[in-house]
Parts: C-alpha cells; structure tokens; sequence
C-alpha cells in the first residue's frame, strides 16, 4: 500500500531509549519500578513478535474450522482470564464467564460477518481473527468487572441480602439491586468509550488503517461499526456474566450458599 | 400442647470461605426445642450459642446437616419455601429497608408473593409499632435507625405471619419507645394467636414470655418459666447469663 513505511528492528531500539530514561528516572528517585518496566518491556517484545508470527500462520489458514479453532482459543482464554480476576470459587466462576463470553461475542460476531462485513470467504482470518479479538476483549473486561463488582457488593451485603429472603423476597428480587449496580459499573468504561472516542482518543484500528494507507473516511466508518460491536458485545457479556454468576450466589431454595459470601 | 416448631435432634455446622481458607464452626450437636403453638418463647444464651442460626434453620435461610425441622408438623424442607418464610417471620436486630418509602416495605413481602392487593391496614400497622406520624409515603432514607427498626417489624406483621421471630429486634430502640412496641406487639401476637420466639438480654422482656430455652454447648442447656431460670438458674451458663444481666 502507498503511503506505508516499514520499521526495522533498529527502529524498535531507538523506541527502546525512551523507556531506559524512564527506568534511570525511576532509580534515581526510588520508585521502584525498574523491575516491572523490565519485565514489561521484553513480555511486550516477545509477545508481540509471538504474535507477528502466530498470525502470520494463522492468516494463511484456509480451512473454516481451524479459523473457528483459534476463535474457540481466544473465548477459553479470555473467560478463564475474567474468572481469575474474580477470585474465590474459581472453578465455577469460569463456565459462567466463558458461556457469558461466548454468548455476547460469538453474537456479535455472527452479525458483524454475516450482516455488515460480508467478507469472501466468510471466515477470512485477515478480517475474523483482529475484529473478533477486539470484540471479545470487550466481552472478557464487562464480564470480569461486572462479576468482580457483584461479588464485591454481595460480600459486602450479606445481612442485607438475607434480610430481603426472610422478608420474602425471590434470590432474584433480594440480589436485584447488586446485579444493576454491577451491570452499570462494568459498563463505564465502555460508555466512556463512546463518549471520547475520537476526542481524547484515536482508536487503534482507525490508526492502523490510516498509517496502512486507508482512507480516513473509510477508515471512520470501520471504527464506528467497531464501537457498535464492542459496545454490543460488551453490555451482553457483562448482563450474562452477572445474572448468572449472581445466581450462583444462592441455593435453589432461596438461601444464601454457604462460602458464597 | 400442640406444637408448631419441632427441631429434632439438630446438627449444624456452619461455615464461612471456602476452601482451603474456610472456617467451620459446630453450632449444633443434636439440639430439641419443641415451640408450642401460640406459645411466647424467649431464647437466650452466650454469644455463638446458636440463637440466630435456630431463628434461620426455621425459616430456612439455613438448611440443618443432620435431623430436622417441622413447622406446623410438617418438614421445612418439604414446604414451599417462600411461604414458609412469610408464615414465619424474623426480624433482625440490624434494620434492612428495601426500595423508596415506607410503603414499598410495607408491601414488600405481600409483592414478592405477588399479592398486589390493597393498602388498607398499613397506616394502622404504623400505629401497632408506635409510628402514628410516620406517612406511607414517607422516603425511608429520612427515618432513624430506631424508625427504620419499627418500619421492619411493621414490615413483618403485615404479612401477618404464624410465627414471629425477633432477633434483638428492639435492641436499637429507646427503652419507653421498646416497651410500648413490645406491650402492644405481645398483646397482637396473644390476640392473633402468633407464636413468639424471641431472642434478647433484657430481663422485662424476658420476664412477659411463657418459657425461655438457654442454648450451650450444641443443645439446650437447660428451659423452663421466665421466674425459674432467672431466679433458681440450675447450669453454669445460666447462671452466668443471669449474672450478666442488666
């Protein structure tokens, strides 16, 4: 494509300076970071060329199921990663979030290639594999935040909600109230987003088609597409996660499970 | 004496975590209190001894490990749960109120069984728990911890429950206001035929219930009229427990 220019490992080194600075500062005053910068700086580099070449493979993929494969790696990985951030009850907490991963992604993911990106072949990795990854990234950060939210304010909450089920109440009605907060508070990110995108921030596949040599206006109406999607796949994801994990929370006698709280 | 609650030989343990950092801790060990129907039953005994965990194996907020639980001779585990919880109400000591006004609580429960009927002797159930100024519509974020504790014992009452249990209910309130609350609450619960069970370390109020069971040790450990165990106390605990008296 005209207009694109390749950078060379010696490019990289040179970006490299910049965080050596960074490093030096953060000795010099004692802040203890070296350490952190370090290991971020070279997971960053090996994980990325990983990647470099993992895609290199994978977009040369030809066959539909071993394109749905890595798309089945990607949801395990992410829901097993959004449970870990929950904590406690782990084994559980990671069907819940890998079902509620897949639901709103694989969801928004049918809609987006079979309705709007009609791409040939339909699974083409060069389109699925980047637009999926983004779309269940989205999916894995609402479920994780919505779950670890829930857990949060029930834990919190115990008397109360046992209070609700003597007065009662359904475990729905009682937890009620917990699974809307929840909701909400994992979405704010992503409403954020919707709110500045493009004001406090460019996205990064509207930068990545801009400096390949896209157009800009063609580039903007894939970032808006994105943003829907993201922001679809996110909300579904994040009230899946949440109701279902909240009835983990209660026996199907309306009781609190023990260890729960 | 026909009974209304029956729990026999009781086991319970109850735990909290999970897992390896869980902790568990042995309430009961073949406890038996039968309750009488219509009978006012105090409940009292060290802290841990189990009182809230007995409220909570009745209404089945706690399921028991071994033996069992009747209600009105039938088991809690074989009763729809929701109505055994509206037929037998416990009130706790910390008040919880739910949605806006004092009305939303009023017909909390009476929703959640998806009666959405009238309102009519709600004002007067304000008046039961010694409320007269307090409005339905009054927001429940303007009452005091002492309203919001009469709000909830309304709250109870108007599901007009078989069994009621207070659990310190009173604890908050200011000792006139608690002592008109119960008088009238005693003198419903007489006249609607409700058993009582209720667990406190106030001596008067001790004193104007039927029996009182002291919990110990996994079981009772010892039960008997209000005069019996506060004056002629025949166990340890007991005795420490009347010693600890106000």
């Amino acid at each position: 494509m005209e207009g694109f220019v390749d950078l060379t490992l010696p490019d990289v080194a040179i970006a490299l300076v910049f965080v050596v600075i960074v490093a030096v500062v953060s000795a010099l005053n004692r802040l203890f970071l070296e350490k952190t910068l370090l290991v971020g700086t070279v997971r960053t580099f090996v994980q990325l060329i990983a990647v470099g070449y993992v895609l290199k493979w994978i977009f040369g993929l030809d066959r539909w199921y071993l394109v749905l494969l890595a798309i089945a790696a990607m949801v395990a990985v992410a829901g097993w990663h959004a449970a870990r951030r929950v904590g406690r009850g782990v084994g559980r907490t990671v069907i819940i979030s890998t079902a509620a991963v897949l639901l709103g992604s694989v969801l928004v993911i049918m809609i987006l290639f079979g309705v709007i990106v009609r791409v040939e072949p339909w699974y083409n990795p060069r389109y699925l594999i980047p637009l999926a990854g983004m779309i269940i990234n989205a999916s894995m950060n609402g479920a994780s935040l919505g779950m670890a939210t829930f857990a949060t304010s029930a834990r919190e909450h115990a008397e109360r909600l046992e209070a609700a089920l003597a007065a009662g109440a359904t475990s729905r009605l009682a937890a009620r109230p917990y699974v809307r907060g929840a909701v909400k508070m994992a979405l704010i990110p992503t409403i954020n987003m919707m709110m500045t995108v493009g004001i406090v921030q460019i996205p990064g596949a509207m930068t990545g088609m801009i400096l390949a040599g896209g157009a800009p206006t063609a580039a903007v109406l894939y970032q808006i597409v994105i943003v829907y999607m993201i922001a679809a796949a996110a909300a579904a994801s994040t009230i899946a996660a949440v109701i279902w994990y909240s009835r983990a929370f209660f026996t199907p006698a309306h009781q609190l499970r023990a260890g729960s709280v | 004496m026909e009974p209304m609650v029956q729990c026999e030989d009781v086991h319970k343990t109850l735990r909290t975590g999970d897992g390896a950092k869980g902790h568990a801790s042995r309430v009961f060990a073949g406890l038996n209190v039968v309750v009488g129907r219509a009978e006012r039953l105090g409940v009292v005994g060290p802290s841990g001894c189990g009182k809230t965990t007995l409220l909570k194996l009745i209404n089945r907020l706690l399921d028991v490990d071994a033996g069992r639980v009747l209600v009105d001779r039938e088991d809690v585990r074989d009763r729809e749960v929701l109505s055994l919880r509206r037929g037998a109400q416990l009130v706790p000591q910390k008040p919880f109120l739910f949605g806006e006004t004092v009305r939303d609580n009023l017909l909390f429960g009476l929703q959640a069984a998806g009666n959405d009927g009238g309102e009519e002797g709600l004002s007067a159930l304000l008046e039961e728990v010694a409320l007269p100024d307090v409005g339905l519509d009054r927001p429940v974020a303007a009452l005091s911890v002492g309203e919001q504790q009469r709000v909830c014992l309304a709250r109870a009452l108007a599901l007009r429950p078989q069994i009621l249990m207070l659990d310190e209910t009173t604890a908050s309130l200011e000792p006139p206001t608690a002592r008109a609350v119960l008088e009238r609450l005693y003198r419903r619960v007489e006249e609607e035929g409700m058993t009582l069970l209720h667990v406190t370390h106030e001596i008067p109020k001790l004193r104007a219930l039927d029996r009182i069971v002291v919990l110990a040790a996994g079981g009772v450990a010892e039960e008997g009229t209000p005069r019996r165990i506060l004056e002629r106390p025949q166990v340890e605990v007991t005795r420490e427990f009347v010693r600890g008296l106000d």
